[in-house]
């Protein structure tokens, strides 16, 4: 009777154990494995364990990754599916419920940057990080969807990029007559996507900013062309008729001060078929200015909407007095545009290289 | 030595002194104001807009985002409004930006969501801003204000402008989607003798830029324009302060560059890279040739 009994005892523990190792995970759906118990650095029976030092990401769309520290993903799970456990601020899926050591330190941590290997871009969002006793971290948690945007705020977010891709640029130039500058028209984009424009120009502000000078090459989706328009910006742009460019053209952008007419010149000249295009504007001085080469981009998604490197060479400067002004170039590139392979390469002050992926 | 001659000699140093505290005190109090909006920049709650230009066509609509970090302030309630204004839009910072509001024309209409909540301190909180125009728009640039009130918190620096340009056909207008773009500025070269230590200034303008973290790296390069590091010479010392902090749109932040030298440091040139990394910004680079004197 004793025998069976202790039989029957034994039966029930390894049931009970069996039960909850399965309540805690149960088998993976569709390669989603569903959580029905805290996530956790702990070895404990009544945790999910994860090894320490796990980051945790929480998608915008509802989906747990645990990564290793290093990118590598060990498990991704549908918060939907998991069980909903309950808290003091109500009931929460298990995926977003992590036990932690008594002791634990848990701080935001607004530095930390995490890379996954199966990603291609930075995993970003709200960063709490939880320390052990012993200082040692244990648990990073990287919420994608902080507090109050809807999921379906992000996947409308407008994709297409529109802005300044690159540039080289002189905040500080004194006083300016003359600024050229010669390029080829680069190879075309491989494969762009609707209405996307290029833009490559030498350019002239005031310091104030707010409006331009520029002899612009463009290259439009819309009639897959190359064309170039010399033109002057405010809020509103004022642009010469275009003429019709080729990959491999030559092309002159240049700006002039009249003297005799205090205007500037603004012109883009092709030297393979010898046309050109020009307006003249007195919109902008000759003193405190900025002058730029640059590359500018509308409704482009990625590297597929960008054209081929572009060098801005012998490029001439001289200030009112006739002298060849220092031109002390600086380095920009868009942070938020979507594109690989950005690089500006000065070489000289009168040579400069706007790179691509392409 | 006569009794008369040392009291002279001890009037003479002691004008001295007080000549060179006189002389430099001014400078150190001047610096100290000039970084002072820059350290009140980098506490208070900051807010902006992601992309403060949006180029559509006539009948589209896109979004964008509105982000508040509360930092130290809270818990308060927020609340959003948007609407159009008139007058000239410059990103000259300080912004001398229009704050009052004209008719929103039919066919351009604008929302944020959310508009009102709770914040909590050290919170980052998003909204979305959408802009849905009919195909009848006109044409135009449009300038939306962005108006934020943080309840309780009134060094709040939230406001923010935004540039919507309609247009309808193929041809943008080049160079309008960068006359925000974010800008540095600093000397191109100082100069001072072996054993000396001096600051300079670097400056970010902000512009349309932001909001988001700035991270500043300073080092030695063989040369101007070249970017591959090389050791710094024994008996120089360069650092960057501050290196790393959160921008809003709009405003200006000043860091100083501090070169310290020794007395054996060789003369010659030294030229540093100043790598700029300003997330929603810019990521640049700029040079500053040290001139270390015989």
């Amino acid at each position: 009777m004793m025998k069976t009994k202790k039989i029957l005892a034994i039966g029930i523990v390894a049931m009970l154990v069996l039960g909850v190792g399965l309540a805690i995970a149960q088998a993976p759906s569709n390669g989603y494995v569903v959580i029905n118990a805290p996530l956790s650095p702990e070895e404990r029976e009544d945790v999910y364990h994860i090894p320490s030092g796990s980051i945790v990401y929480h998608s915008v769309d509802g989906i747990t990754t645990v990564y290793t520290p290093d990118g590598k993903g060990i498990l991704t799970a549908k918060d939907s599916e998991a069980s909903m456990i309950p808290t003091t601020t109500g009931l929460k899926p298990a995926t977003k419920i992590h036990q932690v050591p008594s002791g634990s330190f848990i701080t935001d941590e607004e530095d930390f940057e995490f890379y996954a290997q199966d990603e291609k871009c930075e995993l970003t969002g709200d960063t709490t990080a939880v320390y052990a006793p012993d200082g040692k971290c244990i648990l990073t948690v990287i919420d994608a969807a902080p507090h109050v945007v809807p999921p379906q705020a992000l996947q409308t977010y407008d994709a297409t990029y529109n802005g300044w891709v690159e540039q080289a640029n002189d905040w500080t130039v004194s006083s300016l007559h003359k600024f050229y500058a010669y390029w080829h028209v680069p190879s075309s984009p491989p494969s762009p996507h609707s209405n996307v424009v290029d833009y490559l120009f030498n350019g002239i502000e005031p310091s104030t900013g707010g409006k331009i000078i520029q002899p612009v090459l463009g290259y439009f989706q819309n009639g897959n062309k190359w064309e170039a328009h010399a033109e002057y910006a405010n809020s509103d742009g004022f642009v010469s008729d275009p003429i019709a460019c080729s990959v491999g053209d030559t092309l002159r952008g240049a700006m002039l001060w009249s003297t005799s007419e205090s205007k500037w010149i603004v012109e883009v000249y092709n030297f393979n078929d010898g046309t050109c295009t020009w307006i003249k504007t007195d919109k902008i001085g000759v003193d405190n200015l900025v002058v730029f080469v640059t590359y500018e981009a509308y409704n482009i998604v990625n590297d597929n909407d960008a054209q081929g490197d572009a060098t801005f060479y012998n490029m001439e400067f001289k200030d009112k007095n006739g002298f060849i002004p220092t031109i002390t170039w600086h380095e920009d590139i868009d942070e938020d545009a979507p594109l690989t392979g950005l690089n500006v390469d000065i070489e000289s002050q009168s040579k400069v290289t706007l790179e691509t992926a392409n | 030595m006569r009794k008369d001659v040392v009291v002279i000699m001890g009037i003479v140093i002691v004008c001295a002194g007080i000549i060179s505290v006189l002389y430099f005190l001014p400078k150190v109090t001047e610096y100290q104001e000039e970084l002072a909006p820059t350290k009140s920049l980098l506490t208070v709650p900051i807010g902006g807009i992601q992309r403060n230009y949006m180029y559509l066509k006539p009948g589209e609509t896109k979004e964008t985002n509105y982000t508040l970090y509360t930092r130290e302030g809270g818990p308060g309630e927020v609340s959003y409004k948007i609407y159009r204004v008139a007058g000239k839009y410059k990103q000259d910072s300080p912004p001398p930006l229009p704050r009052e509001e004209i008719p929103m024309p039919e066919g351009l209409n604008v929302s944020v969501e959310p508009s009102k909540f709770i914040a909590q301190p050290h919170k980052k909180y998003t909204s979305k801003i959408t802009v849905k125009t009919s195909p009848e728009l006109s044409s135009d640039l449009y300038v939306l204000y962005m108006q934020v009130i943080f309840k309780g918190e009134n060094e709040t620096i939230g406001d923010d402008w935004m540039r919507v340009r309609v247009k309808a056909g193929p041809y943008p207008i080049g160079g309008e989607s960068g006359f925000g773009v974010p800008r540095e500025d600093h000397n191109d070269s100082i100069t001072l003798n072996p054993g000396e230590i001096k600051e300079t200034n670097y400056t970010l303008y902000t512009r349309e830029g932001g909001p988001g973290e700035v991270k500043y790296k300073v080092y030695r390069v063989t040369d101007v324009y070249k970017k591959r590091e090389i050791p710094m010479p024994e008996g120089m010392n360069v650092s960057i302060e501050p290196n790393h902090f959160l921008a809003r749109t709009h405003e200006k932040y000043i860091s100083k560059i501090t070169v310290k030298t020794s007395s054996k440091l060789s003369p010659g040139e030294y030229v540093l890279c100043i790598h700029q990394d300003f997330k929603n910004g810019t990521i640049g680079d700029s040079w500053l040739a040290v001139n270390v004197e015989p």
